[in-house]
């Protein structure tokens, strides 16, 4: 009852933040462009690529640039959720409640996870309808690939969360895409066979890949899943479920051991 | 006998700097405390110890005989924090709400519970304004009726009448003799000697992070009582000789002279060794040293490195 009291309310501080619907309005031009790219509305002809290539290509850039600026998001929300709370005095009159630091850490963050989640399921679900509306039907191949990205943002709106901690809160989500663009290009040579023909990952790659919150793979699983094709060197979808759930209890562990020392 | 709260060799220190030294205090379950002190002495952060929003560096402190680091040794204290920040988003009966379900008020309970808050600080008739377009004095009005949502067995108040009219004033000390007779207990820090003498049971005086004067009020009224003189032709051979009676301090203004004695039969001999120096006593009285005067006096004495065992 108590999370879920902080959860009401910043949900609603949320939703007060323009940020949240300029980069909502960003993202629909990605499903926008999904839409323009079907192969029923594609015009004329293009000596290299076919109509399923470019319709294809579209699509890519489509679901990526949706869970990136989805992810964008939940790094802006998730980098005020706990400092802008303790800098601005807020904190002190809540904590003397009786309510747990951990408690407090899980009813600020909740908000963002939610929001960010909804803004994906509703930027998923139009690109859904616009884009698979008009080939006829709706497999699941959709829901389930965006729903490997709200696992995604769990574990980003966490690690930022964590970070804004440590480093000034508007530089966190910086240094959060900074990670989550090393963590994909780590990954780019396990999803693209003919990638690695020209590019075969050096052993610092290979321990990146290894070392780093897999968001990369995560991406790239919902990349496969959308396009139908078999990743190349997918590997155990479990070994990246639990890097992930192992970097979720560890940027958890860490926020909590950091705000539960913090004075306010 | 369980204290409201209980401070055992309290120490904050940041850096070198001690904010708290070796603070040990007792409140008593059902009484008006009132925690005086400059500003910098050290009064918020022994509160925001007690509320567990900043860490002892060492020593120890309870709530009703609960370790202040676990949260439920919060479950029956109201707080007010000296400058209320609330999100500006929220109406007053929204903040309300917010805080009875962080409190754990039972949902069917929440109304009853609001609407009384509301009534004691007069906001009814305000319940669905936003916090943000609340004026000062109307904000503290809403941080008080927050602190007192849910009828707590303590009620921390810090600087509640900034901001406040008269009326306010009035207000809330009725508000705080009321919940004192329903057997709540109220710890006021503040700088409105005045309101303190008029509400609290006990009194402690810190300064520099040192308790140095506690007890109850009438009691340090007590021990500030002394002779005040006014003559004319004091001479420095009177004050010589005044020096050699049971007296602990003389404060000469060039006008009137107050004199703090031990013995009160002294007040005679004063009198003979002005007149007999051949000085005009112009009126001699007993008087009480008001909170104002205590306070003022002794953290002047103490600032400037007197000793503090006067009385």
């Amino acid at each position: 009852m108590k999370i879920w009291a902080l959860t009401k309310i910043g949900l609603k501080e949320c939703l007060r933040q323009r940020v949240v619907y300029f980069i909502f309005a960003i993202s629909l031009l990605f499903v926008f462009m999904a839409k323009g790219c079907d192969i029923g509305t594609i015009k004329g002809e293009n000596m290299l690529l076919g109509k399923e290539a470019r319709q294809g290509i579209a699509l890519g850039i489509s679901f990526h640039g949706i869970v990136f600026w989805s992810i964008m998001l939940c790094g802006l929300l998730a980098s005020q959720a706990l400092t802008r709370d303790m800098d601005e005095g807020l904190a002190s009159v809540t904590l003397a409640r009786p309510l747990s630091r951990d408690a407090f850490i899980a009813g600020k963050l909740l908000p963002v996870l939610i929001i960010s989640a909804l803004n994906l399921t509703i930027l998923g679900s139009l690109f859904c309808w616009f884009f698979y509306s008009a080939t006829g039907g709706i497999t699941m191949q959709l829901p389930l690939a965006f729903l490997f990205m709200t696992i995604s943002l769990a574990l980003y709106g966490l690690m930022i969360c964590c970070l804004s901690l440590f480093i000034p809160r508007l530089l966190a989500p910086l240094a959060g895409i900074v990670l989550y663009m090393v963590s994909c290009w780590s990954s780019l040579p396990y999803f693209f066979e003919n990638l690695k023909i020209l590019w075969t990952p050096s052993e610092t790659v290979q321990r990146l890949h290894l070392l780093l919150p897999k968001f990369g793979d995560l991406q790239g699983i919902g990349a496969t899943i959308l396009s139908g094709q078999p990743a190349f060197e997918i590997g155990n979808p479990l070994v990246v479920l639990g890097n992930i759930a192992a970097y979720a209890c560890v940027f958890w562990y860490i926020t909590a051991w950091m705000f539960k020392r913090r004075e306010l | 006998m369980q204290f409201a709260i209980e401070a055992q060799n309290l120490v904050k220190k940041y850096g070198g700097f001690a904010a708290l030294d070796d603070i040990n205090l007792t409140v008593n379950r059902g009484e008006i405390f009132g925690f005086l002190g400059p500003n910098g002495a050290g009064k918020s952060t022994f509160v925001k110890i007690i509320l567990n929003l900043v860490y002892a560096t060492s020593g120890n402190a309870r709530i009703f005989g609960e370790q202040v680091e676990r949260p439920e040794a919060r479950k029956t204290v109201g707080f007010l924090p000296e400058n209320i920040r609330v999100y500006p988003f929220l109406s007053i009966e929204e903040f309300l709400y917010f805080h009875a379900e962080l409190i754990g008020i039972s949902a069917q309970k929440i109304k009853t519970h609001i609407d009384s808050s509301l009534r004691a600080m007069a906001l009814e008739s305000v319940r669905a304004q936003k916090i943000g377009t609340l004026s000062k004095g109307m904000l503290q009005r809403a941080g008080i009726a927050q602190a007192i949502l849910g009828s707590p067995e303590l009620l921390i108040l810090d600087e509640p009448t900034s901001g406040l009219d008269p009326i306010g004033f009035t207000e809330l000390r009725r508000l705080l003799l009321d919940m004192k007779a329903q057997g709540t207990t109220i710890f006021l820090n503040s700088h409105l000697l005045s309101e303190v003498e008029r509400t609290c049971d006990r009194v402690a005086i810190i300064n520099k992070g040192k308790i140095i004067k506690s007890g109850s009020r009438d009691d340090l009224s007590d021990r500030g009582k002394h002779l005040e003189v006014t003559a004319e032709g004091f001479t420095d051979g009177m004050a010589a000789s005044i020096n050699s009676l049971s007296h602990k301090n003389i404060e000469f203004d060039g006008k009137s002279l107050r004199i703090y004695l031990n013995d009160e039969k002294d007040s005679v001999n004063v009198h003979r060794i002005i007149v007999e120096g051949g000085g005009w006593v112009q009126s001699l009285s007993w008087k009480s040293e008001s909170l104002e005067e205590l306070f003022y006096r002794l953290v002047k004495h103490e600032d400037m490195g007197f000793n503090k065992d006067r009385p």
